[in-house]
């Protein structure tokens, strides 16, 4: 380490540097095996994954940056109602589960940077008792989103969690999973076959937004490759357009960026597509300002009301229409959703 | 970035040392001091404290868990930096009081607890963790790790910002307020010349239409369409 390196990354910790385990969580498997993968990783022993996700004083940005991973076991809330907030499709019981908090990828929109007082990654350890409870719900013939505050098919090699949840699938064909991702990595999915009800959502944006807000993610063009590759293997695929931002020349950028995108895909073998523009939780800014987030996507006056806040109604509604628009010429309209 | 070191021998009584060095350290007021300083703190500490340490003849451990055997509790150092060091937990209630007081007085990512165990040649791994020191308090957050896109005002702007809130008569909170919605125009699509241009000539009567006017001036400047 020399004095000429004082602003290089050499002097910043690789990604997942340090592990810490809960005791509770020493023995199972997935702790094992994430062991056996990141074999120079420090690894130190505490009791509760609280003690290191919520220290006060943490500096999330470098946090984000290179995370460390919390391995910890979920003592309580395994499944939780799904939020107004989202898309059911249509779904009467809606849920989602929380296997894995924060993300490996670094979007400036992500509401994950104001809910969170750690840019770490905790893996809760005891996926068979999210799992069992998933499976309890079956006579609710419910839709489950797994992959809400982080990116399972992006830490697949890692954690081995979309396969668990592909096999869940087919041992539980009354509940729909769906698994949200910005991968593109097909190779994470090339060993399963594709069971009916489980649902690949794949996020899209366009380039010129993947190069300015959606940090360490793939290119749009890669993200249509892993599409094609998934449809052609079976995959049931929703494409997800969210968020949807209001930016300078919004309009022409969106409009081409459909066109691109059903350019190369055939709409006849997508699910369905859902879209929404950008909403983020209540309070938000308070905390992600705590965590010294700084962006100018957030440099719009948002007003807060009772779901959360979002754009100007005006606003809102032009994106709505330059979207809606977009899709209608690709896609029927009973498979688009907002 | 100021460094900050203090060294443990086994007869010192270091807390007195910390009170020296920071006096008013029950003041909070001067807290904020050393936010931008790098604490180290360098312990010749017995070995029976530290008996999970790997016992390896003339190495230094870079403190990632401090706990206090009496109450059990731990605290885990930010690491978040490169280093050559090995690493180590400790359980001291004294180091772990420390830490407690060093937090007050420097960002967590800036505190760096060091062991070295008191058989070895000491004067040799100070200079090592001090070289380190040196090359850590270097470290400025480069760009592309950051996303840190704060816009300023330039000075012509901040003429033209200056020239509407005279104009206006603008009080102290709506001055505040019209510059920050000034720099949120420009972090989202540029300066809003255009925008604020008439508001420089306005001629409002009395405090309610001034009132009327800027209220009018911040919804065409929150809500610019593209």
């Amino acid at each position: 380490m020399t004095s000429s390196s004082k602003n290089s990354t050499s002097l910043i910790t690789k990604m997942y540097s340090h592990i810490y385990i809960e005791k509770e969580a020493e023995n199972y498997p997935v702790t094992m095996r994430i062991k056996g993968i990141l074999k120079c990783s420090e690894i130190i022993e505490i009791t509760h994954y609280k003690d290191v996700f919520n220290e006060r004083g943490q500096d999330f940005l470098m946090q984000k940056n290179r995370p460390k991973l919390i391995l910890a076991v979920k003592r309580e809330n395994l499944i939780y109602k799904g939020s107004p907030m989202c898309n059911s499709f249509g779904y009467e019981n809606f849920y989602y589960t929380s296997c894995v908090m924060n993300c490996p990828y670094n979007c400036e929109y992500c509401y994950l940077q104001g809910m969170y007082p750690s840019g770490n990654i905790v893996v809760f350890v005891n996926i068979d008792d999210i799992l069992e409870s998933a499976a309890k719900l079956s006579k609710q013939k419910p839709f489950i989103c797994v992959s809400y505050d982080t990116d399972l098919l992006a830490m697949e090699k890692l954690l081995g969690y979309a396969g668990e949840w592909i096999e869940f699938c087919r041992q539980n064909p009354e509940i729909t999973v769906e698994l949200r991702t910005k991968s593109a990595s097909f190779a994470n999915l090339a060993n399963y076959a594709a069971p009916a009800n489980f649902i690949l959502a794949i996020t899209l944006s366009p380039d010129e937004i993947i190069d300015l807000y959606e940090h360490k993610t793939p290119k749009l063009g890669r993200r249509i490759e892993f599409i094609n590759h998934a449809v052609k293997a079976g995959w049931k695929v929703r494409i997800c357009l969210d968020p949807v931002l209001y930016v300078r020349g919004y309009a022409q950028i969106y409009r081409k960026f459909i066109d691109d995108v059903f350019a190369k895909i055939n709409a006849r073998d997508i699910t369905d597509v859902s879209f929404g523009v950008l909403r983020l939780p209540k309070d938000f800014y308070k905390r992600a300002a705590k965590n010294g987030v700084k962006t100018e996507l957030f440099a719009y006056p948002f007003a807060d009301d009772s779901q959360g806040a979002t754009y100007s109604k005006q606003h809102a509604e032009n994106l709505r229409g330059v979207i809606y628009g977009g899709l209608l010429e690709y896609m029927p309209k009973g498979k688009i959703f907002e | 970035m100021n460094i900050s070191y203090l060294t443990e021998t086994e007869n010192a009584d270091f807390l007195s040392e910390f009170a020296l060095r920071y006096p008013s350290c029950a003041n909070n007021a001067d807290a904020s001091k050393n936010k931008n300083g790098l604490f180290i703190f360098i312990s010749h500490t017995q070995m029976s404290k530290t008996p999970r340490m790997p016992r390896q003849p003339g190495a230094v451990f870079l403190i990632n868990k401090i706990t206090n055997p009496s109450s059990g509790n731990s605290r885990y150092p930010e690491i978040l930096f490169r280093h050559p060091f090995n690493e180590s937990g400790i359980s001291d209630s004294e180091i772990f009081a420390l830490y407690a007081a060093a937090e007050r007085f420097f960002e967590r990512k800036n505190i760096h607890f060091f062991i070295c165990p008191a058989d070895t040649e000491n004067i040799k791994h100070v200079s090592e963790i001090k070289k380190w020191a040196q090359i850590r308090a270097q470290f400025e957050p480069d760009a592309s790790h950051f996303r840190q896109n704060a816009a300023e005002l330039t000075q012509s702007e901040r003429d033209t910002a200056e020239k509407v809130i005279t104009q206006l008569k603008l009080t102290q909170t709506q001055r505040h307020d019209f510059l920050r919605c000034l720099v949120n125009c420009k972090l989202r699509g540029g300066f809003p010349e255009a925008e604020i241009s008439e508001f420089a000539f306005a001629n409002p009567a009395g405090k309610k239409e001034r009132s009327a006017v800027y209220d009018k001036l911040k919804q065409k400047l929150n809500f610019i369409d593209y």
